[in-house]
């Protein structure tokens, strides 16, 4: 098993496309933070205290935007199931290694290590646009506060990135897949969780909010549980269909 | 090679349905010895291709089984270790670079950056080593994909129409390599649609059609019982009737005869013992692909 989650982890740097994906969650990352730090001036004198930065509410929430590139970490798993498919390789891998699922499970580790990797890029943008660009006067920073934030996005990261592989696995059309993820992410979660607000804490979207302390139904460990359950339930649906697929 | 035992590979009444279509593979059975190289014969869409999958577990089978070394590939532990297979030169990243190609096979088998090296040098890549393999001509990315197959030292070799884009200096190299390391006690199974190619490569034949076994077995017995001799003389009428007393079929006039399943040594002794004037005698050697069409139409004449 570690041989072959060395093996992933070589096939996924010998590409180009890991450091595309970090690139594009760091950009996402930092135009998040841009409202907190553009608009802080307007905020305060508009008594908007979730964007005006001398409050620590404001502050917190510009932290956060650590946490903003989740879209990001699902389309790294999607990408590492679906880009074999697309360039054929799976027939190598699976000559490897003819038991489907330990790829599966070795390929969940190497995107759970690269959404913790995505968290630390994440990290480093943001603290970077902080020490940059934060207006005076503002709320203090804490280390302690960045920290906590950048270990939350780290397992939220890594769960969202496992969770890809998931559905990388099950609909292994890449171009079909990518859709599915980014849709579910940016549209689809946002419409049901507001047509059923009672539904909407058990979506990964309420499940990754509790995993970082911001649910009330939720602790932590549940949240984290409840989205490996979503990764474990696809991959099962996945391993009694797409995965058992010939290879031709 | 290392001292590990020879594997074989059995193939016991294999039969793939892709949906509701005819099957691709019907009941198909035939053993491959190791030492030899066996040619895996038949004309495109006769199934080879699936069979060849079918033993390397990337489809599973409707009913019958596939072994390598007497044990499904699906249930042996780091299966490229024993097995070796080129199939397709399409399942490489058009990005990674030779080297890389090989590195992720090495990780997962635990081989080392040397052994890569070794194997890049052997099929004479050592020097594109770093390039991406897009840029590979079909030839190249042939011997990038037997460099992928070789890199474990497999005890036994799976190679489907690996001639394919080889000019003729790739393919007699191929030849070489091939009978080298069925020399080595390996076990060499290499489909082909390339009849006339493979006559002079392999030991064994496995003939099929449509999903169905036609024939198999050594070269020299599946390829000699469609031996032609021609022979000519003044007077054969008795030449021909002690061949034909000896089971041969014999065609022609009495000057000018032509005698299919007895070798030109064997009419010549035939003649020698008959005390018969003889002006010429030769055999033709039979071209693989005339003895598939006459067994094809053979079987599909057959009720």
């Amino acid at each position: 098993m570690i041989d072959l989650v060395a093996s992933e982890w070589r096939k996924t740097f010998s590409l180009r496309l890991w450091w595309i994906m970090l690139l594009i969650g760091v950009v996402l990352v930092a135009l998040s933070t841009l409202p907190y730090l553009l608009l802080s001036g307007v905020a305060a004198e508009e008594g908007l205290n979730s964007l005006d930065l001398t409050q620590p509410e404001a502050l917190t929430g510009l932290l956060s935007t650590i946490g903003s590139a989740s879209v990001v970490a699902l389309l790294i798993g999607i990408l590492s199931f679906t880009g074999e498919y697309r360039h054929g390789t799976v027939t190598d891998t699976f000559l490897t290694e003819p038991r489907r699922w330990k790829v599966v499970i070795a390929k969940c580790i190497v995107a759970a290590a690269m959404g913790v990797l995505l968290a630390l890029a994440a990290a480093v943008t943001v603290v970077s646009m902080v020490v940059l660009f934060l207006p005076d006067p503002h709320a203090p920073v804490s280390v302690s506060a960045v920290l906590g934030t950048t270990s939350g996005a780290a397992v939220v990261y890594a769960l969202y990135a496992v969770l890809g592989v998931a559905v990388g696995t099950l609909i292994t059309n890449q171009l079909a897949a990518v859709v599915v993820g980014i849709l579910w992410m940016l549209v689809l979660e946002g419409i049901i969780g507001g047509l059923l607000p009672s539904v909407a804490p058990w979506l990964p979207g309420g499940a990754a909010q509790a995993v970082v302390g911001g649910a009330d139904q939720m602790s932590p460990a549940a949240g984290v549980a409840l989205l490996l359950g979503y990764a474990v339930a696809l991959a099962a649906v996945a391993t009694g269909t797409t995965l058992r697929r010939d290879i031709t | 090679m290392q001292d590990a035992p020879p594997a074989d590979i059995e193939v016991i009444g294999l039969t793939k349905r892709f949906g509701r279509r005819d099957p691709a593979v019907d009941d198909l059975g035939f053993r491959v010895e190791p030492g030899r190289i066996t040619g895996f014969l038949g004309p495109n869409g006769a199934g080879k291709t699936t069979t060849l999958r079918c033993l390397l577990g990337l489809v599973a089978p409707t009913s019958g089984t596939a072994l390598i070394g007497g044990t499904p590939y699906r249930e042996i532990a780091r299966p490229t270790t024993l097995v070796g297979a080129v199939l397709d030169v399409e399942g490489l990243h058009p990005a990674r670079t030779a080297r890389q190609h090989l590195m992720i096979r090495a990780r997962a088998v635990g081989i080392g950056a040397d052994g890569v090296d070794r194997t890049l040098d052997f099929v004479g890549l050592a020097d594109a080593k770093d390039r991406r393999s897009g840029q590979f001509s079909l030839g190249m990315r042939q011997r990038l994909c037997l460099a992928l197959a070789l890199l474990t030292d497999p005890r036994v070799l799976i190679l489907d129409e690996p001639a394919n884009g080889l000019d003729p200096a790739g393919i007699a190299w191929l030849r070489t390599f091939l009978r080298g390391l069925a020399d080595e006690g390996r076990t060499v199974l290499v489909s082909s649609h390339q009849l006339a190619e493979m006559h002079q490569t392999v030991d064994d034949v496995v003939i099929i059609d449509r999903g169905r076994l036609v024939a198999s077995g050594p070269l020299a017995t599946v390829v000699g019982t469609g031996g032609v001799t021609r022979v000519s003389g003044p007077a054969l009428e008795h030449l021909a009737a002690a061949a034909r007393n000896v089971g041969a079929t014999v065609q022609g006039t009495s000057s000018d005869l032509v005698v299919s399943g007895l070798t030109a040594a064997q009419v010549g002794h035939l003649a020698w013992l008959l005390k018969l004037e003889i002006h010429g005698l030769s055999e033709d050697t039979p071209e693989l692909e005339d003895v598939f069409l006459r067994l094809t139409s053979d079987r599909g004449e057959a009720p």
